[in-house]
């Protein structure tokens, strides 16, 4: 499965980056490809790219914020979550993620 | 219905406005530190150390603003900006404050958005629609319904406080009034009802009573203060009741704190207002009825630590602060709820909460 996603905290230093890489290592070790953009307070970092998005077959936000560019995602599937979800169930999160791609 | 994520806004417009808080309650600390003064007339010349406290003042002055701002921004998108920042001015204006300021932020992001469903025009009009009759109606709605229908409480409010000031200063006890004076100087924060109060010590002080002014400033001082405390209590008491973002905010938090800033405290005692505001107006009432009981009397009308100078009995006046944050910070370790717990254990994964996943598309 191809994942491509977005995280972004409150304060935008800490959590936005934890729940990346917590992301990202669920997935891997799932075996799905997987691309997170940050939206920190430094501002957007590890951009999406177009082709990315359009491979993804889900999409997943890390989020307690409202974020920048959603409608670059419009018409796939899309899951929304708080960051904490992210950082504290990630591998949980992921297999969730995997039977709402089933459906 | 969709749920209406109030939560989720206000934590928007508080990841916009850290930056701008730590910049301008920053500006102000350094400024106060070499002894600057607002400036009043540009012209008259000034030193660095002025203009930097100025700047800063005049950032945290903005404060209604910025939020309202940015809360309308996340609730409507572009739209919300316009009469987000309007409605801002108004709270700003009418000294309504943060507070305010959150609340028109919420109205005026709200009320874009269901103009944008209702409103219908002719095709050559179109334009007109996000350029100005949203922005417009948006303002004039919210507006109207801050001024007469929020507003007119808060004035009464704001008048029944002054009468009350008023009828305490003959005759009743000084401790009741240490404790009233510490509770209204605390509770909102700067917000108007703090003002009112600042405006009656202020009249107080130029006619040389000055412990109700130092009363004031030790007050406003309280929720970083105690705040402090209790994040170092929690420490030693083993209790996690602190998340690493509010730790992190903790730290300007405290520095503006010295200065008599409170703003630098609004990340962490939005995340659990009521219940931070019963420690802040516990901890004032105490520190209030200290301050005055010991009559330091101030002559400086504002600044913190940096008003020290100006106060009799300063070594009291810090006791009495120090005091009235302990109360705080042991209140707070029953009332604060405590966070979920930390990042860095790796393999202890929680139960996935389903309740908060959204699925869409």
């Amino acid at each position: 499965m191809k994942i491509v996603g977005i995280t972004a905290c409150v304060a935008g230093i800490a959590h936005t980056y934890i729940a990346r890489e917590k992301l990202i290592k669920a997935a891997e070790k799932a075996g799905h490809a997987i691309h997170l953009e940050t939206q920190g307070t430094i501002g957007t970092e590890y951009e999406l790219t177009g082709e990315q998005i359009a491979e993804a077959d889900l999409v997943v936000l890390a989020v307690d914020i409202k974020i920048k560019g959603k409608e670059r995602f419009a018409g796939k599937k899309m899951i929304e979550v708080p960051t904490e979800v992210a950082i504290h169930s990630s591998n949980a999160l992921l297999k969730k993620l995997e039977e709402i791609a089933k459906k | 219905m969709k749920s209406l994520e109030l939560r989720k806004h206000a934590m928007t417009g508080i990841s916009y406005m850290i930056p701008y808080v730590c910049a301008a309650g920053m500006l102000m600390v350094i400024g106060n530190i070499f002894g600057g003064h607002t400036i009043t007339d540009y012209r008259a010349g000034f030193s660095v150390p002025d203009a930097l406290t100025t700047l800063g003042g005049d950032g945290l002055g903005l404060l209604p603003v910025f939020i309202s701002t940015f809360i309308a921004y996340s609730i409507a998108d572009r739209p919300g900006l316009a009469p987000g920042f309007l409605l801002g001015l108004l709270c700003k204006a009418n000294g309504f404050g943060f507070l305010g300021g959150l609340l028109t932020g919420y109205l005026g992001g709200w009320v874009v958005n269901y103009l944008k469903r209702v409103i219908r025009v002719p095709a050559f009009a179109e334009g007109l629609v996000p350029q100005m009759i949203l922005p417009l109606l948006a303002t004039i709605l919210v507006g109207i319904f801050m001024e007469y229908v929020v507003g007119l409480p808060i004035i009464a409010l704001t008048d029944g406080i002054s009468t009350l000031l008023m009828s305490l200063q003959g005759g009743t006890s000084i401790l009741v009034l240490g404790v009233i004076l510490g509770i209204l100087s605390s509770i909102d924060y700067g917000g108007p009802i703090n003002k009112v109060v600042f405006v009656f010590v202020l009249s107080l002080m130029t006619q040389g009573i000055g412990a109700p002014i130092a009363t004031l400033i030790s007050a406003s001082m309280i929720a970083p203060f105690g705040l402090t405390m209790g994040y170092f209590l929690s420490r030693v008491l083993h209790k996690n009741i602190y998340s690493t973002q509010e730790v992190n905010a903790l730290k300007s938090a405290f520095l503006m704190g010295c200065c008599q800033i409170t703003e630098g405290s609004y990340p962490i005692i939005l995340n659990d207002l009521v219940r931070i505001t019963i420690c802040t107006g516990a901890g004032a009432a105490v520190d209030g009825a200290l301050t005055m009981y010991w009559d330091c009397a101030s002559t400086v009308p504002a600044g913190g630590f940096f008003a020290l100078a100006g106060i009799s009995h300063p070594e009291l006046w810090v006791t009495s602060l120090l005091i009235g944050s302990a109360v705080f910070a042991v209140l707070l370790q029953f009332l604060k709820r405590t966070p979920l717990a930390d990042s860095d254990e790796p393999e202890t994964e929680k139960e996935l909460n389903l309740d908060s996943i959204k699925i869409s598309g």
